[in-house]
């Protein structure tokens, strides 16, 4: 199996051909967080490390596949990638049935297209909202154009598991489906994680806090006072243990209680 | 006792939550167990601890203080919590050596703080209940305090009906006693109460191969396993008699830089 991924995708895709007894391969940026290129080598993945642009990593990936003939696994547009993240809204669907709003981090856009269309289906009246870093705002430009709008740069942004630009699969689901994106700067990521490590006693990375973030963002308050059932999915737990200096700085609640 | 104690626990206002029993995925993590490990989750309880589920129990058997107690960590800031929000007037000592950001937190529930040496926190509770009838409440020695902590041990068995083995951290021996009691009588007969303490606080481990109390000085990483006034009579005899009566299995000692602490 081949693949591309920041790290999250890679280690589950590693952690699977493991249990089946198959190789994986993973193109990973070389800027990704150390915690997670750890955890691919502890799965067994051959990681191929590559530059940190969207083109850096297919280019990378598509000659890894030709060399080994592998498999490719897309993390974000692969359809049964999707629909395998959309057990994430059945399952929501199921422990909070008076659900009004799901809060999904988006990047590539997997996860909440599976999300949307798993929801959408059975409860078409509960809320997809998109979560994205204003440092790498692609679904929230491309659904105000009404056009597919990929960064044009590597973005910048504590939340490491959101840098990709959602794409050809994933458009028209977050474009019908998605209600709304709400954006949130890198300071108000950094303290909404930290208030969840802090408060809720949950170790949860950046990229998480991220859909935090978007729910104490002012925009989302803004929201009628009959939204009361919301559901966040803290989609990731992979902080990086040995590089906390943005938490440390992060003030999550009212001095630091 | 310990139905009454976890009605209480379930009713109060303080907003004390029944926190998840989760089953670890071994498969995926590189540990050695050769078990079905389940943990039950007191770190996302109120106030960060287990303890106020034993102080939810303790404020509902007294009408109104002033209170007092002892204490710089996890029940000094259960209390403080529940003293605010019972709309009590309330006191905590603490050792002048606990680290100022526990004495802040202490203190940011509107609760009077005092430090001193360790060793004169127990003669000043006792001061303060004769010269100011103020209710001294036990960090760990009270038997409502161990009832209500005993609704963690009746909360598992909801989930897990029939455990083979319960592990509980062990400091005062509160939480151990009341877990032990609340799994033995419920009728596991079958099933092992073990507790745990750092090697370098083991007290209760010492008490009980040496059939009385024991008193130590107690350090190690894990501080809320070494009450800082150990020393002063009754320590740990309450739940020493307790454990000993609800037949605990023995105790494991863990070495804290072999087990990562």
């Amino acid at each position: 199996m081949v693949t591309h991924s920041s790290g999250n995708h890679g280690q589950a895709l590693a952690l699977a051909a493991r249990m089946k007894g198959i190789p994986a391969y993973v193109v990973v940026p070389r800027t990704a967080p150390a915690c997670k290129k750890a955890a691919m080598l502890e799965y067994g993945a051959r990681i191929v490390e590559c530059e940190p642009s969207e083109q850096a990593r297919a280019a990378a990936a598509s000659r890894t596949v030709v060399e080994t003939q592998g498999v490719l696994v897309h993390p974000n547009q692969d359809p049964l990638v999707i629909a395998g993240q959309g057990t994430i809204g059945l399952e929501i669907l199921q422990q909070v049935p008076d659900v009004q709003a799901v809060v999904v981090p988006v990047g590539g856009g997997g996860m909440i297209s599976g999300i949307a269309v798993a929801i959408k289906a059975q409860q078409p009246q509960v809320k997809i909202y998109a979560a994205e870093p204003e440092n790498a705002d692609d679904c929230y430009r491309s659904k105000r154009s009404g056009q597919l709008t990929p960064n044009t740069q590597p973005p910048m942004t504590v939340a490491d598991a959101v840098k990709t630009s959602i794409g050809a699969n994933t458009w028209p689901i977050i474009r019908d489906l998605v209600d709304d994106v709400f954006t949130v700067g890198e300071e108000e990521i950094q303290r909404a994680t930290r208030l969840v490590w802090e408060r809720a006693k949950l170790v949860i990375e950046p990229t998480a806090g991220l859909g935090v973030a978007a729910v104490l963002s002012p925009r989302f308050r803004e929201l009628p006072a009959s939204l009361r059932n919301v559901c966040v999915v803290l989609c990731g737990g992979n902080a990086d243990l040995d590089s906390l200096e943005w938490l440390r700085g992060a003030q999550g609640g009212r001095d630091g209680l | 006792m310990l139905q009454e104690a976890k009605e209480t626990v379930k009713r109060s206002t303080l907003q004390i939550i029944k926190t998840p029993l989760i089953h670890l995925p071994h498969g995926a993590i590189p540990i050695e167990i050769n078990c079905n490990l389940y943990m039950k989750l007191e770190n996302m309880q109120t106030t960060g601890s287990f303890k106020i589920r034993g102080v939810a129990n303790q404020f509902s058997r007294r009408e109104s203080g002033p209170f007092i107690t002892m204490s710089a960590g996890n029940y000094g800031k259960a209390f403080a919590y529940a003293s605010k929000h019972f709309g009590h007037q309330a006191k905590v000592l603490m050792a002048d050596t606990a680290p100022a950001s526990r004495t802040a937190i202490i203190a940011s529930y509107g609760v009077e703080v005092e430090q001193m040496p360790s060793k004169s926190l127990l003669p000043t509770v006792e001061q303060f209940v004769k010269d100011q009838n103020m209710i001294f409440m036990h960090p760990f020695d009270d038997i409502d305090l161990i009832a209500g902590h005993g609704s963690i041990g009746l909360e598992i068995l909801e989930e897990i009906p029939n455990p083979d083995v319960v592990v509980v951290c062990c400091g005062g021996g509160g939480l151990l006693a009341g877990v032990a009691a609340a799994i033995k009588l419920s009728g596991c007969t079958t099933t092992s109460v073990y507790g745990v303490e750092p090697k370098e606080a083991c007290t209760m481990y010492r008490s009980f191969s040496e059939n009385k109390p024991v008193f130590m000085d107690a350090k190690s990483i894990a501080i809320g396993l070494a009450p800082p006034f150990a020393g002063t009579n009754g320590e740990g005899f309450g739940e020493r008699a307790a454990c000993e009566q609800y037949h605990l299995q023995g105790k494991v000692n863990l070495k804290p830089e072999k087990h990562g602490l």
